[in-house]
């Protein structure tokens, strides 16, 4: 069944009885090995009931869920799932009482891997990961970040064929998220589907083949995010930030960029007709004057963009 | 080589050992102060006439208690804190058994009593003059008893709602050990029966009282295997039906 997808999610709805929450509703999608796929939604939009589905946490209320063209939940389907998805979680680790080393090759070594493989993959990931230097430090002396690093480890260490991460770079320092991206798509490159909750828009547009944003328990838009993108190509946003001594009020700019300004200190920003972009910018230039400008800027939409205008929320805000 | 089944049990069992590098102390001290001190004082209000009478009773009482502060109250604490901070979703996404899990947290927590079982035998022993000369017929019903007692212990971690009511019920079941353990059958009053009847303690007692009398024999089978029955059951319960799902 390995042709099929990775998953296959049809209909699925997640209801809680107490309280009565509809959690997740009509949730359909699939996911292809060797391919990336992003969860994207503020707190609260049911990602993570979803992936708690999946990884059989959570029995679905209806619907359908397959990994591999099987069907879950199963008899026995706790196993099954266990050999094929590996899950990062958000909640804390289960023994912080092992060493990291330790807990890399034992994991490696439940999900099925010898003696010899445990310890050359948890050696390759501890080296990757740049936990060399607390590998015989036992996790609970082990820093927020470094403890992140570790439980990310120990989700790819046995290369499974799926791997779930939910909210995996949270904690984690820049130089190494962008670390731990390359990882992933590299795991993707490789024939894993990698399946990633994620609040970090720059996460899932580096990362990730395709992204669903879910809004209140739904999908409200799919696709790749240069997909997710193009539907905002035809506007370009205008930025300008006014200098320090500018005679000029950031009124003043507002009203000729025109409506859905928004207005942040001394920066005012909109968006415009992409055909329009350098017209209202040379209109804002003569006006004003350039002397009273500080910085002027054409931006082209990114996934936050998308995201922000589709579902009027700010990530960072709901984070 | 792939790692297989019995292989996967060991690499569990080995996690769950991890604990004793920082929790060594605390189990011993916990599990062995309480029922020593428990002794100490039924010993130092006793009639000297009685502690012949009484002295076996009391010992076998306090090792049990010894092995339940671990097994029971310890326990449940730590299911019910895995459960609450959801750490226990890392084993349940494993391609391991719940069964395997179960067992392998089951008998760590059963070799985490034996230190504070042996440091009240022995010294229990000693203050109400008992003979030692047996010592080894207590291993059976600690390995039998800290299995049904810990299966108690899980059994309460993953059935409380949260970790503070397990705290509060494992307490009950421990004082329950306490007090129908200690105390000779003929003190308690008949309605408490039922109760001394369901207690895997009674039978851990019961079992423990002819190594102390230096008498061990068949007669402890009975009560052996009734350990080894509630253990069965209290691990088939914890593996299927209690096993959390937060729907």
């Amino acid at each position: 069944m390995r042709h099929a997808p990775a998953y296959e999610v049809r209909n699925l709805r997640k209801t809680y009885r107490s309280p009565q929450v509809v959690a997740n509703d009509g949730i359909t999608f699939s996911v292809d090995a060797g391919t990336s796929f992003g969860l994207l939604g503020p707190n609260g939009a049911g990602k993570t009931t979803l992936v708690r589905q999946l990884v059989g946490l959570l029995t679905p209320t209806s619907g359908d869920i397959r990994l591999f063209g099987e069907p879950l939940p199963a008899k026995g389907s706790e196993l099954r799932i266990g050999r094929h998805v590996a899950y990062l979680p958000q909640g804390a680790l289960a023994l912080g009482e092992l060493k990291v080393g330790e807990a890399f090759r034992w994991t490696a070594m439940m999900r099925g891997c010898g003696k010899a493989t445990a310890r050359s993959e948890s050696a390759e990931l501890i080296e990757t990961l740049e936990l060399g230097e607390v590998v015989d430090r036992q996790l609970r002396k082990l820093s927020g970040g470094q403890r992140r690093l570790t439980q990310i480890g120990m989700t790819l260490v046995g290369r499974l064929p799926v791997v779930i991460l939910d909210e995996p770079t949270t904690d984690v320092d820049p130089a190494l998220r962008a670390r731990i991206w390359s990882l992933l798509a590299e795991r993707a490159r490789s024939g894993t589907a990698v399946i990633l909750v994620t609040h970090d828009v720059a996460e899932a547009e580096h990362v990730l083949d395709r992204v669903a944003i879910l809004e209140r328990g739904t999908i409200t838009t799919m696709g790749t995010p240069a997909e997710l993108k193009a539907r905002l190509a035809h506007r370009t946003r205008v930025e300008v930030v006014l200098a320090e001594r500018s005679t000029a009020t950031t009124a003043s700019v507002a009203e000729l960029l025109g409506a859905d300004t928004r207005v942040d200190g001394r920066r005012v920003s909109a968006w415009v007709p992409a055909d329009e972009a350098l017209v209202t910018l040379e209109k804002v230039m003569t006006s004003i004057g350039a002397d009273s400008l500080e910085d002027v800027r054409l931006i082209t939409p990114t996934l936050e963009d998308v995201y922000l205008e589709l579902s009027g929320h700010r990530l960072e805000e709901q984070a | 080589m792939r790692t297989g089944k019995w292989g996967k049990f060991v690499v569990l069992l080995r996690m769950q050992m991890t604990r004793l590098r920082t929790s060594w102390r605390p189990y011993l001290i916990v599990s062995s102060v309480m029922p020593l001190g428990i002794a100490l004082l039924l010993r130092a209000v006793m009639d000297p006439a009685q502690v012949r009478a009484f002295g076996i009773q009391i010992v076998s009482g306090s090792v049990v208690l010894a092995i339940s502060m671990t097994a029971i109250v310890m326990l449940a604490q730590r299911i019910a804190s895995l459960r609450e901070t959801r750490a226990i979703d890392f084993y349940a996404t494993l391609p391991v058994s719940r069964s395997a899990v179960v067992a392998a947290i089951l008998v760590s927590f059963a070799v985490f009593s034996l230190p504070g079982a042996i440091v009240v035998c022995v010294a229990g022993a000693a203050l109400f003059d008992l003979s030692l000369a047996a010592l080894w017929a207590v291993l059976p019903v600690w390995a039998l008893g800290s299995f049904a007692l810990a299966g108690l212990g899980v059994l309460i971690g993953f059935g409380a709602p949260d970790e503070q009511l397990a705290g509060m019920y494992s307490n009950l079941a421990m004082m329950a050990v306490l007090f129908l353990g200690i105390l000779p059958a003929a003190k308690i009053p008949g309605w408490l029966d039922p109760v001394r009847a369901v207690l895997p303690s009674t039978y851990a007692v019961n079992a423990l009282k002819p190594g102390f009398q230096g008498d061990p024999g068949i007669g402890q089978v009975w009560d052996l295997l009734l350990l080894a029955l509630f253990g069965a059951l209290f691990f088939w319960t914890v593996r299927g039906p209690l096993w959390p799902k937060d729907e």
